[in-house]
């Protein structure tokens, strides 16, 4: 021990001639590292700041200016005035069609999960493509099919004719995109049980009962409340089918602030006290949504190995139930689909034709709409392919960061998933508020357009893109440094190659929720700018189903072309 | 400067190297090592080698001391311009990438002419006898082959220091032989130095000059292999190196397991025990006997021998335990 102290009393002696120099040099490689972490974070945090985050506080600034946060912000909902009976209404309804929502989702949506995530079988990777198809279909065309499908003129219509307005309406169009991922995240959750364990249970003599219990039970359940939960936040403040399918006694909050934001109404600073109620509002189930998933692992996991899977045998009532349960939900999302496509050639007068496609780049629907189809098109297009490049720059650079364990990284990841927070008429309302009369203006517009469907992309992106770069070897990009490649070198040579399934898996998803995107470009949009999502709510509001319903018909199979695009080579969006 | 740039002096020497992170903090380490001289640092899991390691690389930043290499301040530098080469525990080999690949992948980083990255691999391919191998990719080889590139590719850019953690861990005892020759002759003849981590004595022991030891971050002992077994210095130290310590009136001892004998009970100078286990091993009978506490406390275990198989001991006989040779360890 003499000798060790003596040696540690030399080494300090001799440090002590030399501290300067050396905490000099780690000094300046630390914050060369440093400067690096923070030139590849800086895009991300400038693009949330200037886009996201200070639109919204300026937004809801303006709206504590003008009610408060006591009484008078109380009255927006509660008080005696007509303008809050109305808000109060619509909030009523937001709660109703997301909790009916919710709950049908989550009954149907489980028994699938679980057929999904316990059975191995043919087809079970084309199975699972197949329920993303709602999820990436622009939400518009499924109102449009609902109306088509079960409206007054449809050939359904005398004998469903009440799915086709109202409520019911609302909640069938809600389960239509939400009862597929209620089943996506059960599966997701359920392939996070550790096959070993259940291999454990069952050489210790546990039979079904026991391995549900103690093995994949728990996880299903929270992968289905998170489900429930994410049904719940997007049917609350869902736009396009109460829009479109309610009339005003089913308007939800979301549709109330837009009717007061950007109609003849024009009642800005009351729509921004009623967008922070529903931010205040959506807090809760938002953080408990988000607290859930990652209990199921859903969120902050690591890529999941492979789950233990069952071959199936029909003749136990359990799986046959199962079956029955997804079997169904496939007829419903391939009937809803099949219906937009076939209904496109149903003319207005009875007959079949295709003379509502014809009539989609007719001179009186140009001149109806105030822009040609092609042009449309060609901005969906544009919007979406930059939404997608923005989303894919800015996930890159945080990956880059991601990977190495340092303070703030969390933090900037945090930062990423606030749009979640903002529901899109809401972030429109907020950006059109802040850049009005600088971007807000036509040259610029478009910005504001690509924007926000980049920051509404971007946490289901992100939260892709993470997870495959957590499923990475700790030790590749280190091994590729010690080999003589710089840091941002071998995160491009080593990392991005074998992200690149995730990253195109994102790029692809960005793209697509761009091109459906309804309620935040119909917010910001001027003719010049419309997209077919837009231009298709022109036509139904305008009462030209005919080519409406051929651009729908359009929308689902440019997103097709997506899904196509996405599953080829075996991308997945990770859940 | 220092002596680390006069000729025939140390060619790698670390002064004063310090990390710190939450909860956790390493160092000061010092020391230094020869041309062809292998350190071996060895540890529980937690101690902090990894970390050693990845300071030593550049990958993780040190708060504080130096490192040179060859005179050469390789402290300030970036990781990709340390001229280190290093195998990791997890071997980290490109999955994308075939073998080829991967071992011209530090030659390219160091951007050499594309005909000597070509030479360079080939070199290697023959080397470590991979030539068969060289368009698989990591998926398809066996876990020996694996580390064979591992190495291989460490060596690609002709590192002056290479480190390893614990890459022969999961290897089986005839790999891990194999590749420990190999790793001794490659130090040798190219005259490097190398800094070895493992929490496995033997693995460790065999490749090394030199040993260092880490415990929850502090560097307790750095010496030639022969004079810490000798000297411990520390009851840490003596307990890893599996010698028998334990306490002698108001300090510790150690004594090594081939220095410690099964005798009858009262035996005079012996100590009183209980057999715990009995294991056969040709001549001799190796014995872990529970000395039996002289004051109220937890028992401790030493292993004995008893040499001669003809009368073997029984687990839970009262025997004496006769320490032939005693260490004095110095105060914690």
């Amino acid at each position: 021990m003499a000798v060790r102290r003596e040696l540690l009393e030399q080494t300090r002696g001799e440090s002590a001639l030399t501290t300067g120099s050396s905490d000099v040099g780690s000094g300046l490689l630390s914050l060369g590292g440093r400067i690096g972490d923070f030139v590849a974070e800086l895009p991300l945090a400038l693009f949330v700041l200037l886009f996201v985050a200070v639109p919204a506080a300026v937004l809801f600034a303006g709206a504590v200016e003008r009610f408060g946060l006591g009484s008078g912000f109380v009255a927006l909902i509660w008080g005696p005035s007509l303008g809050s009976q109305v808000a109060r209404r619509a909030l009523e309804n937001s709660l109703l069609q997301g909790g009916l929502s919710a709950g049908i989702a989550v009954a149907w949506g489980y028994p699938c999960g679980v057929f999904l995530g316990r059975h191995g079988f043919r087809g079970r990777d084309l199975l699972y493509s197949f329920l993303l198809i709602p999820f990436l279909l622009p939400p518009l065309v499924v109102v449009l099919g609902i109306d088509e499908l079960f409206g007054g003129s449809s050939p359904l219509g005398p004998g469903f004719g009440a799915l086709g307005h109202g409520l019911a309406a609302i909640v069938l169009a809600n389960v239509f995109y939400n009862a597929s991922i209620v089943a996506l995240f059960t599966s997701a959750a359920i392939a996070n049980a550790s096959p070993r364990l259940e291999d454990a249970v069952t050489t210790l003599g546990g039979g079904g009962w026991r391995r549900f219990r103690d093995v994949w039970g728990r996880g299903s359940l929270l992968g289905a409340a998170s489900g429930g939960l994410l049904t719940f936040l997007l049917s609350f403040v869902g736009f396009a089918a109460p829009l479109l399918l309610g009339g005003p006694s089913n308007y939800t909050i979301e549709v109330w602030i837009y009717t007061l934001a950007r109609t003849v109404y024009a009642a800005p600073t009351l729509a921004a006290g009623l967008a922070l109620w529903t931010v205040a509002l959506l807090c809760l189930p938002a953080f408990l949504y988000l607290a859930v998933a990652r209990r199921a692992r859903l969120i902050g996991g690591r890529e999941r190995g492979t789950p233990r899977l069952y071959s199936l045998n029909w003749r136990r009532p359990g799986t046959a139930a199962l079956g029955a349960a997804m079997v169904a939900l496939v007829v419903f999302v391939g009937a809803m689909l099949g219906a937009v496509l076939l209904l496109s050639f149903h003319l207005v007068n009875g007959s079949w034709g295709v003379q509502n496609w014809s009539a989609l780049f007719a001179a009186r629907t140009t001149g109806a709409i105030g822009i040609p189809t092609g042009q449309a098109l060609v901005n969906t297009l544009f919007f979406a392919g930059a939404a997608a490049t923005v989303v894919v720059t800015l996930v890159l650079l945080v990956a880059y960061v991601s990977t190495r364990p340092r303070r703030g990284v969390g933090i900037l990841e945090g930062f990423a998933f606030l749009p979640v927070l903002l529901s899109p008429v809401i972030l429109a309302f907020a950006l059109r508020n802040f850049w009005g009369s600088t971007l807000g203006i036509p040259p610029f517009l478009w910005t504001l357009i690509v924007a926000s469907q980049a920051a509404l992309a971007l946490p289901f992106v992100l939260q892709s893109v993470r997870t495959s770069l957590r499923g990475l070897p700790s030790n590749l990009r280190g091994a590729a440094q010690t080999l003589g490649a710089s840091a941002w070198k071998a995160f491009w040579q080593i990392d991005v190659p074998l992200l690149r399934p995730a990253i195109v898996a994102g790029a692809t998803f960005a793209f697509a929720l761009g091109l459906g995107e309804f309620a935040a470009t119909n917010f910001l949009y001027i003719p010049t700018y419309a997209t077919l999502v837009v231009e298709a709510y022109l036509l139904e509001t305008l009462r030209l189903p005919g080519p409406a319903s051929a651009l729908a018909a359009l929308l689902v199979l440019v997103s097709g072309v997506a899904l196509f695009l996405l599953i080829r080579g075996g991308n997945r969006v990770r859940f | 400067m220092s002596a680390s740039s006069e000729p025939g002096g140390p060619v790698l020497r670390v002064e004063g190297l310090r990390y710190a992170s939450e909860g956790f903090q390493l160092g000061p380490v010092d020391f230094q090592l020869d041309r062809g001289e292998i350190l071996g640092v060895f540890g529980p899991n937690g101690a902090g080698k990894s970390t050693l390691l990845r300071l030593l690389a550049g990958l993780e930043p040190a708060v504080g001391g130096r490192i040179w290499l060859d005179g050469r301040e390789i402290g300030i530098l970036p990781s990709h311009r340390r001229g280190v080469g290093m195998v990791f525990q997890d071997l980290a080999l490109f999955p994308q990438l075939s073998v080829w690949e991967n071992l011209a992948y530090g030659p390219r980083a160091h951007r050499w002419p594309e005909a000597e990255v070509s030479t360079r691999v080939e070199e290697l391919l023959r080397d470590f006898r991979l030539g068969p191998l060289a368009d698989r990719i990591p998926a398809n080889l066996s876990g020996g082959e694996q580390q064979r590139v591992a190495l291989a590719r460490a060596l690609g850019p002709r590192p002056r220091l290479l480190l390893f953690d614990e890459p022969l861990s999961s290897a089986d005892r005839e790999i891990r032989q194999a590749l420990q020759s190999e790793v001794r002759g490659i130090v040798a003849s190219n005259g490097l130095v190398a800094v070895y981590v493992t929490h496995d004595l033997d693995e460790g022991a065999a490749l090394a000059a030199r040993m260092a030891f880490l415990r929850e971050g502090r560097w307790i002992a750095e010496g030639p292999t022969d004079r810490i077994r000798r000297s411990p210095r520390s009851r840490f130290v003596a307990g890893f190196l599996g010698l028998n310590v334990r306490a002698v009136g108001g300090g510790w001892v150690a004594t090594d397991p081939s220095r410690t004998e099964v005798v009858s009970r009262g035996d005079p100078g012996s100590v009183p025990g209980i057999i715990r286990d009995v294991r056969p091993d040709g001549e001799l009978v190796r014995v872990n006997v529970a000395l039996v506490p002289s004051v109220p406390g937890p028992e401790r275990l030493v292993e004995a021998l008893r040499w001669g198989a003809d009368s073997l001991p029984r687990v839970g006989d009262t025997v004496g335990v006769r320490f032939r040779e005693e260490i004095p360890l110095p105060e914690e």
